[in-house]
């Protein structure tokens, strides 16, 4: 027997055995509980009250009431704290001598590097003149001006990267911090990162108030290829034979743009192969319809049907969370086509998958979306998507998208209504979700019902994929990863780290990549036994 | 906050006819040795600087003293139950204890309306939070958040027992925490004892199946070996006397992680202890619990390696882990466990 599985065995013996555990009697009352929680309860009391709370269910449930409490605080005196630590470093006091010290001394060095290449500006000529005169003068003016200049010029090293650094807000969240596994040097040296994280920010929070403030999952937002993205299908409702070629996804590439060769290293870097290789896929597979004519469905299906079912293994990508709509007329107006369309297709997704509704304005934008995507229209889709989003701010359930990189941009966001996680299936009928509250709810109805999964953790639950009908990954924080291989039953896998995992992407139900918080990938092709760090 | 608001529920906690919080430890006032003089309790009351306007006098204030340091030295646990303590030791009590917010919860207590004020405009906005955050945990909303802690404000304020007598839930306050974490305590009970409740209800109306499982045990490939039962047996009974015999410190640690599955951050907060330190004592306790059940299983059972293995296996089979046992509220899974 493998040594994960019977780690696996003695964890879940481990919680039976305390899941059993009853009621020890004679517990103490508020205040013996709130002393000992302050630790002003003294040494020979203490003792015996942790003996007394090692066997009793009930105080040990207050107990963790009470820290869950004291965490949700904690979280508001660092969120106060990070804010003031923000107002510090964005002082005008000392950011304004900064930045205009900065500026002179950029300025000084452009203008003397073109100086010095062209010698042709008035106030350097008689510096070049005199140096040519007097060749003999010393060691400094001997030296080659270029070289000089350079070494002159050159600022104070990390001086300019500081200032960008106070540009862009701390990116790794805090809630990277508390998970650890003892016995991995990988999470040692995480963990040494983090107390010095945890230090400066204070309490991790939890809760459902912490979580949103909370590091949650980002979805990495394929490009996709440019070839393909007119081609890509649209998240709306495709016919199962599509969908059995080319699995629907509501991660699906950005559409239309006219292809930029300068674009295209970053987004590869963006992209994951998911979406490239569902393009590839839907491309071969024929047209896509959404709604390419009023029975669109039926000739992409036809279309989709007769033309040979890819080869190239399939994935899907799971999702992100959400964010402060602050953020999401951002996406809208930016004039990144890429973003954009991602945006509107995302928008449009969203509408067309999420059973909780929208607004009949919200509809009607996602509609006109449609068709200036389908005409391939940039700047109608561009528009649209903005109206899309502009219809969707405005509804009083919200659209709301989070980031964890406080500095992302819009690509790779996902649209959900109400803070839900939808995970899509190849099966356009069939749907996972990730409650507010962390339930884990099934539909096999286009989402117009809602079962409940029973499962339910404690570690919040951040992204899932679903490669199959009846297959789904989700992962969370501290390292949490489940898998449903038949709808029904659950199964959590060990992690190769106890952090938190913010995205996984999935081919099947035997081979997935997850990736941490701080952007390390792990894969596994064998259903989650044994992981291998991806390079 | 008005007393007609109270909510009369025995199942609250508190036992109407005598305001005690229920599974306390009682306090017979009648046969303890007053330990609390008159002097002390004004050195602390001066000590404490309330406001002239709370009332508070010295008398009022030793009594209260002397409910807390009865609770300490008599009543309470540790070394110096049950015995009389001496003067400097009742002193250094007393010097360690709130003593500005004991005397706030004395004036409450009293229905002095300066102190409600207060204490209301301190402490109501605290009470809130504390609330929504748990009723936050377990999926309540605002309105589920504000009846939690409404329904301690009557009780607060005080009500009138069969006698005629004012009783307040704050004249079990003892001032050894701040009165803010005291709250949460109480907060943190009543919420428990809730979920509890309605557990143990559901349990009785709800047939099992109900609560049905989707995780099944994966049915066993091969033909069950006979012995199958007296192995899961042999390995549940090592594991117990190992989780029985692991220090109380280990043994809680455990049990926060795996039963109330908290983080590691919760545990270090409530063990006072860094996040690494839980995770490496964490890792710790299990090896040791580990090589303490193998070495039960092979010296008292006189098992084989490929016996000890089959053992675990079929503990996987049988008990696999299961995420439908974990709670939604962070509260212990439910009473009727599946077997």
């Amino acid at each position: 027997m493998a040594g994960r599985e019977e780690q696996e065995a003695m964890e879940g013996l481990l919680r039976r055995s305390f899941a059993r555990e009853s009621d020890a009697g004679a517990c103490p009352d508020a205040g013996v509980l709130a002393a000992y929680f302050e630790r002003s309860l003294a040494t020979d009391e203490t003792s015996h009250y942790e003996l007394h709370f090692s066997q009793c269910a009930r105080c040990r449930e207050q107990l963790a009431a009470m820290a869950r409490i004291g965490e949700a605080a904690g979280a508001g005196d660092s969120a106060t704290e990070k804010s003031g630590h923000r107002t510090w470093l964005f002082g005008w006091h000392w950011l304004a001598p900064a930045a205009l010290a900065m500026s002179l001394l950029l300025v000084w060095f452009i203008r003397y590097r073109v100086q010095t290449r062209t010698n042709a500006h008035p106030w350097t000529a008689p510096m070049v003149s005199m140096m040519k005169d007097q060749p003999s003068a010393g060691a400094p003016l001997n030296q080659p001006p270029a070289a000089s200049g350079d070494l002159a010029l050159l600022p104070p090293s990390g001086r300019v990267n500081s200032a960008a650094r106070l540009k862009s807000p701390t990116a790794i969240p805090k809630k990277i911090a508390p998970s650890t596994d003892a016995g991995e040097a990988a999470r040692t040296d995480v963990l040494a990162k983090k107390e010095s994280d945890q230090n400066e920010a204070g309490s991790v929070a939890r809760g459902a108030l912490a979580d949103r403030e909370y590091a949650q999952a980002r979805v990495e937002h394929a490009a996709g290829q440019p070839a393909n993205e007119a081609k890509a299908t649209s998240a709306a409702p495709q016919p199962s034979v599509a969908m059995n070629s080319a699995p629907l996804q509501l991660v699906r590439p950005a559409p239309a743009p006219p292809p930029a060769p300068a674009p295209a290293k970053p987004a590869e870097t963006r992209q994951q192969a998911v979406n490239g290789q569902i393009d590839k896929a839907t491309a071969s597979s024929g047209p896509p319809s959404s709604g390419a004519a009023p029975n669109g469905t039926a000739g992409a299906a036809t279309g989709a049907a007769t033309a040979p079912a890819p080869v190239v293994p399939i994935t899907t990508q799971s999702v992100a969370v959400t964010e402060s709509a602050a953020s999401a007329p951002v996406a809208a107006t930016s004039q990144n086509p890429e973003t954009t369309s991602s945006l509107t297709q995302t928008v449009i997704g969203g509408e067309a998958r999420v059973a909780d509704g929208g607004s009949a304005n919200s509809r009607a934008a996602v509609a006109k979306a449609n068709d200036a995507q389908k005409t391939g229209d940039t700047k109608s889709t561009g528009a649209a998507a903005e109206s899309v989003q502009a219809a969707k701010a405005k509804e009083s359930s919200g659209v709301r998208l989070k980031n964890m990189e406080s500095n992302a941009p819009s690509a790779g966001q996902m649209v959900f209504g109400s803070g839900y996680v939808m995970i899509a299936t190849p099966d356009p009928a069939v749907f996972w979700r990730i409650a507010p509250d962390g339930l884990v709810e099934h539909s096999t109805d286009t989402g117009t019902t809602w079962e409940d999964t029973q499962i339910s953790s404690h570690e919040p639950l951040l992204a899932g994929a679903a490669p199959e009908r009846n297959v789904c990954w989700l992962v969370g924080r501290d390292g949490l990863i489940l898998i449903t291989r038949d709808a029904r039953r659950w199964k959590q896998l060990e992690p190769p780290v106890r952090l938190d995992i913010v995205s996984v992407e999935a081919k099947d139900a035997a081979s997935a990549t997850i990736k941490l918080a701080d952007g390390t990938r792990y894969e596994t092709s064998d259903g989650g036994k044994k992981w291998h760090a991806v390079q | 906050m008005s007393p007609s608001r109270a909510r009369r529920s025995s199942s609250q906690g508190l036992n109407h006819q005598t305001l005690e919080p229920a599974k306390s430890q009682g306090l017979n006032h009648q046969t303890l040795q007053p330990v609390v003089t008159i002097e002390m309790a004004r050195r602390t009351l001066e000590r404490a600087g309330a406001p002239a306007e709370w009332g508070v006098t010295a008398e009022l204030f030793q009594t209260a003293l002397e409910r807390s340091a009865t609770h300490r030295f008599q009543a309470g646990s540790g070394e110096s139950r049950g015995r009389t303590p001496g003067t400097r030791e009742v002193e250094q009590y007393l010097s360690s204890l709130n003593a500005a917010e004991l005397a706030l919860a004395c004036a409450c207590a009293a229905g002095i309306g300066a102190a409600w004020d207060h204490f209301m405009a301190k402490f109501r906005p605290e009470l809130y939070r504390a609330a929504g955050a748990i009723a936050a945990r377990s999926g309540g909303g605002d309105a589920a958040a504000r009846d939690l802690a409404d329904s301690l404000y009557a009780e607060l304020y005080g009500l009138r027992d069969p006698e005629g007598q004012r009783k307040s839930l704050l004249d079990y306050y003892h001032g050894r925490s701040k009165l803010s974490t005291w709250l949460h305590a109480i907060l943190a009970q009543r919420h428990v004892d809730e979920i509890r409740r309605s557990r143990k209800t559901e349990s009785l109306d709800e047939p099992a199946e109900e609560g049905e499982l989707v995780n099944e045990p994966a049915a066993p490939s091969s033909a069950p070996d006979p012995e199958r039962e007296g192995y899961l047996a042999m390995l549940q009974a090592a594991l117990t006397a190992t989780l029985g015999a692991l220090p109380p410190r280990d043994r809680l640690r455990m049990a926060y992680y795996y039963a109330q599955d908290l983080t590691l951050a919760q545990i270090g907060r409530l063990m006072r202890e860094h996040e690494s330190t839980v995770s490496r004592q964490l890792e710790r306790t299990r090896k040791d619990i580990r090589k303490a059940v193998e070495s039960a299983l092979r010296q008292e059972k006189k098992l084989s390696e490929a016996q000890l293995k089959l053992c675990f296996e079929y503990a996987q089979e049988e008990w696999p882990f299961d995420l439908t046992l974990r709670l939604r509220s962070g509260t212990s899974p439910p009473v009727v466990a599946r077997e």
